[in-house]
């Protein structure tokens, strides 16, 4: 497909392996961060009655490229009691974690990365290194904020991996596919061949599964929020006990870079959500292209109809960061061990029950 | 049971609640007041800084008198009889020449005392809240128009010179108060594609890359002195053998190795930091080096690894993507290995419940 494509174009499968490796982030991540850190800081001014940026651009809208500049020019400082290596290294990891999910995101038919035959499960197991990248980061600081909070991390990511893995397994068990490509492409058609509308299928089974589906998508949407330290989830930098977290001790680019995979991961949450159970890059209408007999527009449709689908669930996510207070430690494992693990349980059950129907 | 289930729906419930009211409040209009571009109305009573219109001031000193700071300095010489002083601007006849009329705005309390005993109202506040200063010195403003050597012509139009200055320097004032725009910038940066390394594929690069990682982080978890830094540096090495099982064709097994490995890791290193107390000074290499018994080891284990890979005859796959593993292994889970995996669940089991009823007591 297109690393095809770019092999033929410029005779050499390295130069295309580095073009498509470079192509999400130039084209999607950067532009996309820039995007969402201003969005978050209007979404959250306005639901406080504020204004927010205004001052840089119309609106404030070069606000963050501004941020952007004078991150870049900051100091990188390093405390004398780091751990030197481990902590220049931990920035790094975290971004390369939360990146390498892009690499199996469909973001419309002719835009993929590679079409991973495990796609689901390959996305859990990398931004798994960003725990690893977290904790090292909490670590090499040296700082006894940093390291409560990277151990806070690792305890909660651990933890909402179990009902997030667990309703990836009912979604495997309908559909018989981790390819997010095949998962897209079996939710063709109208909004409700979607899996949270009980997939593709029409008979008894679809009308069984969907509160099941719905219960699925609040399970995973919750534990995913959790996975990625969002609020009401964001007890690893809690400002208000924690200083802020596992990135206290970091400045400049170094924090800029947890700054932007924080937000890639928000993107890849809301991108496996839009697929899981929202029909992925698929329209909820049929296609302009397709009507108009325009082929070539249809991925251009696609790439928007993902975007605005990963665009929607992540204003929900900054909408509940402005609802909800954070949780208290002891809350948040209770939380995952007694209600969102036993229902991830039974949702697998009933699920499984009614596919063998 | 229905406990737990109305506990889940309340939560769920008032969550919802919590995003209505979130939700409305986006489309209330902002409070907030551009302030220096747009700046807030003030009140009608507002007191700030103190002018004194030197045309109408008899030099009479109540205000003076009235200040409870003292922040007011006037001196008054009489005038020559015969001199023309001119009459306010309600009639009354200046009498004396004010030779100082001095404000120190700094010690002002803005009271407004000093308004209202003015016989002719020309010392009163204006709306002008803005005036910052480097020196407490400039603080001091002074009103006088006139000294006494000076004829009065001449005097005059220096005094409304100065007066002139003075509206000059409070518009400056608020003119350094506005902020300039940040200049644009756009970043830019493109791939550097220069590279090209015609002797390799793109899976040759990628497989000693990730062998590379493995053996280097294989070497630092053996050498490393600091427990903590052996855990990372073995996630290192766990990360580079799921790379190569990639190449070979196994994936889930990859990604499983980097799911189950990775919290492994992760718990170990929370070991790691949590029971030992002094991480980095602790030696955890065994005192004894058993030099003769491990180079045997080492020697035969060499020796047979060598011998396979030098005896077994390597297929040469060309670079395809391989097939994935994951449907042909799940059926063989299912159907020919089943009684092991149920044995293997079992085992789960059985390690989980051990460790529910150990952390019970």
């Amino acid at each position: 497909m297109m690393y095809d494509w770019l092999t033929e174009f410029t005779g050499s499968e390295i130069i295309a392996a580095l073009i498509q490796g470079w192509l999400p982030l130039l084209l999607f991540v950067l532009p996309f961060v820039l995007v969402a850190v201003l969005a978050e800081r209007k979404v959250s001014a306005h639901m406080q009655d504020r204004l927010g940026p205004m001052r840089v651009g119309y609106h404030g809208i070069l606000q963050t490229i501004a941020d952007l500049l004078k991150l870049l020019q900051k100091e990188d400082i390093i405390a004398s009691a780091n751990d030197k290596k481990l902590f220049n290294l931990a920035p790094l990891l975290v971004f390369a974690g939360s990146y390498a999910a892009f690499a199996a995101i469909p973001f419309s038919g002719a835009f993929i990365g590679s079409q991973i035959e495990l796609g689901l499960i390959y996305i859990v197991a990398v931004t798994g290194l960003v725990v690893a990248g977290i904790l090292m980061a909490g670590w090499a600081s040296n700082n006894k904020y940093s390291l409560l909070g990277a151990m806070r991390a690792a305890a909660q990511i651990i933890s909402y991996e179990i009902p997030t893995l667990l309703i990836i397994l009912t979604v495997i068990m309908i559909t018989g596919t981790v390819n997010l490509y095949t998962l897209s492409e079996m939710q063709t058609g109208y909004f409700w061949n979607w899996m949270i509308f009980g997939g593709p299928e029409f008979g008894l089974q679809k009308f069984l599964l969907i509160p099941f589906m719905m219960m699925g998508f609040l399970v995973i949407f919750i534990s995913m929020l959790a996975e990625v330290n969002r609020t009401p989830f964001d007890i690893p930098e809690a400002e208000s006990e924690l200083v802020s977290g596992f990135h206290t001790e970091y400045s400049g680019m170094k924090f800029a870079m947890f700054f932007l995979a924080e937000y890639a991961n928000m993107f890849a949450v809301s991108a496996i959500i839009a697929i899981m159970f929202f029909g992925g890059f698929q329209s909820p209408f049929g296609y302009l292209g397709n009507s108009l007999g325009w082929e070539w527009l249809v991925p251009f449709e696609q790439f928007f109809w993902f975007t605005v689908k990963g665009l929607f669930f992540i204003f929900v996510q900054m909408w509940l960061r402005w609802t909800l207070p954070r949780f208290r430690v002891d809350q948040l494992m209770a939380f995952c061990w007694k209600y969102m693990i036993p229902f991830a349980f039974v949702i697998l059950i009933l699920v499984g029950l009614i596919t063998v129907l | 049971m229905i406990n737990y289930l109305q506990k889940f729906w309340g939560g769920l419930f008032t969550i919802l609640i919590g995003m209505r009211v979130t939700f409305k409040h986006m489309f209330v209009p902002a409070v907030t007041i551009q302030y220096p571009t747009v700046r807030p109305e003030l009140p009608e009573r507002e007191r700030n800084r103190l002018y004194v219109n030197m045309d109408d001031c008899i030099g009479c000193d109540q205000c003076s008198r009235a200040c409870p700071v003292s922040c007011i300095d006037i001196e008054t010489v009489k005038s020559i009889p015969g001199e023309d002083l001119g009459k306010t601007s309600n009639g009354k006849k200046k009498a004396l020449w004010v030779t100082k009329f001095d404000i120190d705005i700094a010690k002002c309390c803005y009271c407004e005392l000093c308004v209202f005993p003015c016989p002719t109202d020309c010392i009163y506040m204006t709306d002008v809240y803005e005036f910052s200063e480097f020196e407490r010195s400039s603080f001091i403003y002074d009103f006088v128009t006139l000294t006494k050597e000076e004829i009065e012509d001449k005097k005059k139009n220096f005094a409304e010179m100065q007066a002139q200055k003075e509206a000059a320097k409070a518009a400056a004032a608020i003119k350094a108060a506005e902020e300039k725009a940040a200049k644009k910038d756009e970043p830019g940066k493109k791939p550097d594609n220069e590279k090209d390394v015609k002797l390799m594929g793109v899976y040759e690069i990628i497989f000693y890359l990730f062998a590379a990682v493995t053996l280097v982080s294989a070497v630092f978890v053996v050498t490393s002195r600091n427990i903590v830094r052996a855990a990372f540096n073995l996630l290192f090495t766990f990360f580079g053998v799921a790379g190569i099982y990639v190449l070979l064709g196994a994936d889930f097994v990859a990604i499983v190795q980097l799911i189950v490995y990775v919290g492994g890791i992760l718990i170990l290193l929370i070991f790691g930091v949590m029971i030992t107390n002094k991480i980095t000074e602790v030696d955890i290499k065994t005192g004894t080096l058993h030099t003769l018994p491990a180079a045997i080891g080492v020697g035969l284990f060499t020796g047979i690894v060598g011998a396979v890979v030098l005896n077994t005859e390597w297929r040469v796959v060309d670079s395809e993507m391989p097939e994935s593993t994951l449907t042909t292994l799940g059926h063989m889970l299912i159907t020919e290995y089943v009684l092991i995996f149920e044995l293997l669940g079992i085992l789960l089991l059985i390690a989980l419940i051990g460790a529910a009823s150990m952390a019970r007591k």
